[in-house]
């Protein structure tokens, strides 16, 4: 476990996919895993898969980055193919052991999900690698903010989603140290049962919830000297700008959806 | 004297090995620390001496070489248990280890070091108050909350903690910092009583004051390497070495250097405030013999 390579951290090459809108990026990230219920067939899979490939070439960003995104997941992935194998009915019955059978539509569709569970999470991976946590705030506040006609405090949100993506990467530094200290106080945390390693976890909870308490604090303190107020309005420093290869991407996706629509009849 | 506590070989450490941010911390380390000393490591900011020290405590394993600590040969094969029974010789004071603190208590929390080491309870309070009065707190604040405590207290309980495990190998990683003078002043002091008690005491820190006045012996890293093992007299008197791993001279250096440069001259270089008082009297002593 280590906080550095966090599951999706950006990694800053400056592509071309870094210099998009964040809520171009945002509604292209949400619109392709919608897609990628479209594909029922080799073809559109294919292209699915192509056009991710191109969008991991644009990003400049290692295959390897991607890969350790789906390496912890790998698991979850597996086990719901493997169910999806063994219980699905249809097609033809290739084997069969008491209630598990195993069908030629059973195959086909589990290979189909392992691509489909693949595909959301590298295109997620894509949006995270590429787009910094502040600017991705900053597009979830801009794209919700036709809520605050409802009285959502929709930048207060934003603000609080900003920080805690923020404070991820240092939580998780924060744990590595305090569990090392520990262990070299002598605990040894992968002895005894459930029980006795539940309680092992206090030494490690406490100070945790300490330190972050006091962060907060800290944190609260600083933006109040420096004028924070909720629910004033306040301008940004970097404004989100709609560039012309936004609306390129946009038109990629438009065609992507039509090719998508049409190689399904097929 | 001769056997050495800690022996470093060809260790080398990578953080996130293997991925796109691979960080080469340390590279090609060789070097003895000795049995009984005080030894400093200094070093910019992110040279590698945190490290290095989690290295000896088996917090980390070297990807390449082994380290020698005691009976233990740590590669990066070693295996669990060993590991466990390393920390009963080691004690390591991390950078801030008042954030380690969790009991109810003051007495509780330095326990609970001794009680993993398999002590039973009468033991281990014992050992807690053995480590407790080292510290100079006073009793009285034994069963407060160790929360309730002021940052240079919550500091000295967090020592007491890594004490009561009675180590052989006492690490303390810059130990002083954002302490006030006199708290500083009494830490050190801490470490070098233990030393003169026998045990190994490994230090790092920021301050060349410190070094120069405590330490019998300075390894240096830059960059993830090891370019200096030595005395801290042989160290500062290389003004060269120093500037490029960027450090500075004890402020008594400096002066003494600055006043070299106009024409005086010292026997000795002096290190601390009280070298430096005492060349200047034989300095101007000799003046006065002249006139
Ligand atoms: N968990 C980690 N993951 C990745 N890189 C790390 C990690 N911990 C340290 N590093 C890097 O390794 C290098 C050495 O770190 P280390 O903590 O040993 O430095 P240091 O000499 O103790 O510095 P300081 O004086 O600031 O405490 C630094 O450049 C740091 O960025
Ligand atoms: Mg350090």
């Amino acid at each position: 476990m280590n906080s550095k390579v966090f599951f999706g951290l950006y990694v800053p090459t400056n592509s071309i996919l870094h210099r998009l809108d964040p809520r171009m990026k945002i509604i292209a990230c949400f619109w392709y895993v919608v897609i990628v219920f479209l594909a029922n067939n080799v073809l559109t899979n294919v292209l699915l898969g192509l056009f991710l490939l191109f969008l991991i070439w644009l990003s400049k960003v290692s295959l390897k980055m991607y890969w350790q995104g789906i390496k912890p997941l790998m698991w979850v992935i597996l086990l719901t193919a493997a169910v999806q194998l063994f219980f699905s009915t249809g097609g033809q019955p290739i084997w069969q052991w008491h209630f598990l059978n195993i069908t030629s539509l059973g195959i086909i569709q589990s290979i189909y999900l392992i691509f489909r569970f693949a595909f959301i999470i590298t295109i997620s991976t894509v949006l995270t690698v590429t787009t910094t946590t502040l600017q991705l705030a900053a597009g979830i506040e801009s794209l919700l903010k036709p809520l605050s006609y409802l009285k959502v405090p929709v930048s207060q949100l934003a603000m609080m989603l900003s920080i805690a993506l923020r404070f991820i990467p240092t939580i998780m530094d924060e744990i590595q140290t305090i569990m090392d200290a520990q262990r070299a106080r002598g605990m040894d945390f992968s002895a005894g049962n459930l029980f006795q390693r539940a309680k092992r976890l206090v030494p490690v909870m406490i100070p945790l919830f300490v330190s972050s308490f006091k962060r907060a604090d800290d944190l609260a303190l600083a933006m109040e000297a420096r004028g924070y107020q909720p629910g004033a309005p306040r301008t940004a420093y970097r404004q989100l700008r709609w560039h012309m290869n936004d609306n390129w991407a946009f038109l990629t996706y438009v065609v992507l959806t039509v090719a998508l629509i049409v190689l399904r009849q097929i | 004297m001769a056997q050495p506590a800690v022996v470093f070989k060809k260790v080398a450490y990578t953080y996130n090995a293997q991925t796109a941010f691979s960080f080469k911390a340390l590279q090609d380390i060789s070097a003895e620390i000795e049995k009984g000393s005080l030894t400093a490591i200094i070093g910019h900011t992110g040279s590698g001496k945190s490290t290095l020290t989690k290295l000896v405590d088996g917090l980390l394993l070297p990807d390449h070489g082994s380290i020698q600590v005691g009976n233990f040969n740590l590669t990066h094969e070693s295996g669990h248990d060993e590991l466990l029974k390393l920390h009963r010789e080691v004690g390591y004071v991390f950078q801030f280890p008042e954030k380690q603190l969790f009991s109810d208590t003051v007495l509780q929390d330095v326990e609970f070091g001794p009680l993993n080491l398999g002590k039973s309870a009468k033991e281990a309070k014992q050992m807690a108050l053995v480590a407790l009065d080292t510290i100079h707190l006073p009793a009285d604040l034994y069963d407060h909350s160790p929360f309730e405590l002021s940052g240079g207290q919550m500091r000295r309980v967090a020592i007491a903690g890594v004490l009561a495990m009675q180590p052989q190998i006492l690490i303390m990683d810059e130990p002083t910092a954002g302490l006030d003078p006199q708290g500083q002043t009494e830490i050190l002091e801490l470490a070098h009583s233990l030393h003169e008690q026998g045990t190994t005491v490994i230090l790092v820190s920021h301050q060349m004051d410190q070094v120069a006045r405590y330490a019998d012996t300075v390894l240096v890293l830059n960059h993830g390497q090891l370019v200096f093992t030595g005395t801290p007299r042989n160290l500062f008197s290389q003004l060269q070495l120093l500037k490029q791993a960027e450090l500075e001279p004890p402020l008594a250096t400096a002066f003494a250097q600055s006043m070299a440069d106009q024409g005086w001259h010292f026997d000795h270089l002096p290190l601390t405030v009280t070298d430096l008082g005492n060349e200047l009297v034989k300095q101007l002593q000799k003046e006065g013999q002249h006139e």
